[in-house]
């Protein structure tokens, strides 16, 4: 058991939450401005598959990260004028916009790469990976810290900034205001579709940088929906964390170690099939916990009130 | 209402869909154009090879008899304010207990062989669907979430058992057994693979017709959809009658791959349901929900599916084209608002400079 149970598996860990973080930051900021963004799989799928084209046409991870982080903008800006502009249904629109991302994504392999399925080439350059060097000595913090792209730890210090960004700056104020109280906000003279808009195109951009460490962060390669339903599990996350990043971020990394976990103890013989679910299954799980909790917290709140009358 | 009125309203949401249809077309020839082909001759091929003779047409029913069933699954669920999500999922539920059934008894006639599969089929799409339907109704679990969750659980989980258990051992990958004689869908014209399948899809088009325009359930899921919102914060006791839409819409999704199963695989395998449940999702967005807009939506999906294999043989466009077509076809519809604020522009302009 220890082989499961072992800083390589928690060092996985770290690497799976990664997509879901950054991610999952986009959702927060765009369910803080109002919108409940359910094309969060679909940008982060648009952003995985342009990662690999700017990666491979100009070999330069930088110009994959470009092309992801455009991409998913463009389609974040799509999916806000849908919207907020023509006000739209935004549970049509973000599931016609995640079945587009799914069809276009094939479509343009096809168009680029002339391949079905999946596409790798040695000319991809991947995202750089980081060495410490004073952790070297350390063996633990060396397989925990070491070694990881870029983006792992930047999804941390992003954590930290959005929390900042939320709760001790204006902007983050206004975000918050536009999702609770959009009159109070208007009436303060400040455009409440104008905050909506920046949260989206915020969201875009994370969703382009989940999708890039998704493409380029670990694996190399594009696969036909690849994010498989990570977008959603990023969503959960958010739903999870609340307002509170850091909440957020932890319920990711646990969904991160579930995944971490599903890779590891396939080499002990457990199909791979049953391994699979790991994720998903400790996903629903955490949302019926916390919406058993919410539901027992109303409940209970309810009858006090009923009690001191 | 006056049917002078109901009459425009159909008229104007028919002349929409064309209109959104056209700039559509457009559109795809425009891409197809850019990849380097020729649309007249892409667009030609895809017809000829879905209408142009009656065994193309035969393949367009086949192919249409589980897309309506999806088509119907999303209906049902969405026109309750319940989004389900996990036909997918559902399908692939359904076709495995299909297949089990189909190869493990023995000795029974066609008839009562194929209705014990299509009970089996229905039920644990059911089940598939009731868990979701269950969270969301008892504690407010988002069901966006858990049915897209439980996509890729049913998925893995009916492929560990069609890889372990029910494994056909004759065969390298993850297939479970043929199914017996007994239960196979008897074809209906000549020799091609068009079956008894798509008369079970219409029937139940017109079940749902049915239901939807003169029963009270109906009504009722009319009313709880139209007030999501109003409903989900008045606490109104919506939730019986939302669980039992997602076991219709669970039932409808597991009979279209208990049809996929009888009707053509015949088997159980790894990517039996292959996107029918998406699809499905997107005929009952173009439909509006509205069973003959599904049974108008699923037939125009499946000559497109049926005739864009042909395309990219004759044409060198890739047949994914379609998919992305038929998705931005469910944005220009519901865009349509965009060219009511252009006009409105347009006439506010002249307005002014008059």
């Amino acid at each position: 058991m220890e082989s499961i149970l072992s800083f390589e598996t928690l060092s996985t860990a770290l690497r799976m939450a990664t997509p879901l973080i950054l991610v999952g930051l986009g959702g927060m900021i765009s369910l803080q401005s109002g919108d409940l963004n359910i094309a969060l799989e679909g940008m982060m799928l648009i952003g995985a598959f342009f990662a690999i084209l700017g990666s491979f046409f100009f070999e330069s991870a930088l110009m994959g990260i470009l092309f992801a982080v455009i991409a998913a903008i463009f389609y974040a800006v799509i999916f806000s004028f849908f919207i907020i502009r023509l006000k739209s249904d935004v549970f049509v629109v973000g599931i016609a916009m995640n079945i587009l991302a799914s069809g276009l994504t094939v479509f343009l392999l096809r168009l680029f790469f002339q391949v079905r399925g999946s596409f790798s080439d040695p000319q991809i350059q991947p995202l750089a990976k980081i060495q410490f060097g004073f952790l070297e000595n350390i063996p633990a913090l060396n397989t925990l810290f070491n070694n990881h792209s870029l983006f792992v730890y930047l999804s941390w210090v992003l954590v930290i900034l959005f929390w900042i960004i939320f709760y001790r700056t204006p902007f983050g104020f206004y975000v918050r205001a536009a999702g609770e109280h959009p009159e109070v906000l208007e009436t303060a003279g400040i455009s409440v579709n104008r905050i909506r808009w920046m949260a989206s195109l915020i969201c875009g951009l994370m969703c382009g940088l989940g999708g890039a460490h998704l493409s380029l962060g670990y694996l190399v390669l594009f696969s036909e929906n690849m994010t498989a339903g990570r977008g959603f599990i990023a969503l959960a996350a958010v739903i999870f964390g609340g307002s509170n990043p850091v909440g957020m971020a932890l319920t990711s990394l646990l969904f991160g170690f579930a995944e971490g976990l599903s890779l590891r103890i396939q080499n002990i013989g457990i199909p791979s099939q049953i391994t699979l679910m790991l994720p998903y299954v400790t996903t629903l799980i955490a949302l019926f916990l916390r919406s058993r909790s919410h539901l027992l917290k109303r409940k209970s709140d309810m009858l006090r009130s009923i009690e001191s009358e | 209402m006056k049917p002078n009125n109901k009459w425009m309203a159909f008229l104007s949401s028919s002349a929409l869909i064309s209109g959104a249809l056209l700039v559509n077309v457009l559109f795809g020839a425009i891409i197809i154009l850019l990849i380097g082909s020729d649309p007249v001759v892409a667009y030609k091929s895809l017809l000829h090879y879905s209408l142009g003779d009656p065994v193309s047409f035969t393949n367009v029913l086949t192919r249409a008899t589980p897309l309506l069933l999806a088509g119907l699954s999303v209906s049902v669920a969405f026109t309750a304010g319940i989004y389900n999500l996990g036909g997918e999922g559902q399908i692939y539920l359904g076709a495995f207990a299909a297949a089990l059934v189909g190869f493990s008894l023995n000795g029974l006639t066609t008839p009562i062989h194929l209705s014990i599969i299509i009970i089996a089929a229905m039920l644990a799409g059911a089940i598939g669907a009731f868990i979701p339907g269950w969270l969301k109704v008892k504690y407010n679990v988002d069901e966006v979430v858990s049915t897209i969750l439980l996509n890729s659980v049913y998925i893995l989980f009916t492929n560990y058992l069609a890889n372990y258990p029910f494994r056909d051992p004759t065969r390298w990958s993850g297939t479970t057994l043929q199914v017996l004689d007994s239960a196979r869908m008897p074809v209906i014209y000549r020799s091609t693979e068009l079956n008894a399948g798509i008369i079970i899809s219409l029937f139940f088009v017109f079940i749902i017709f049915i239901i939807f325009r003169s029963s009270d359930l109906g009504y009722r899921w009319k009313i709880i959809g139209l007030n999501k919102r109003f409903s989900m914060f008045g606490g109104i006791a919506s939730g019986r009658d939302q669980l039992i839409a997602m076991i219709f819409s669970g039932s409808l999704a597991g009979l279209a791959g208990g049809l996929l199963v009888t009707g053509s695989q015949y088997r159980f395998w790894a990517q039996i349901g292959g996107g029918v449940g998406w699809d499905g999702v997107l005929i009952a967005l173009l439909a509006n929900n509205n069973p003959l807009g599904v049974l108008i939506a699923g037939l125009g999906f499946a000559v497109v599916k049926t005739g864009s294999l042909a395309m990219e043989q004759a044409s060198s466009v890739p047949s994914e084209l379609t998919n992305v077509l038929l998705a931005l076809l469910i944005l220009f519809i519901t865009g349509r608002k965009f060219a009511f604020i252009l006009l409105q522009r347009k006439k506010n302009l002249v307005d002014i400079q008059e």
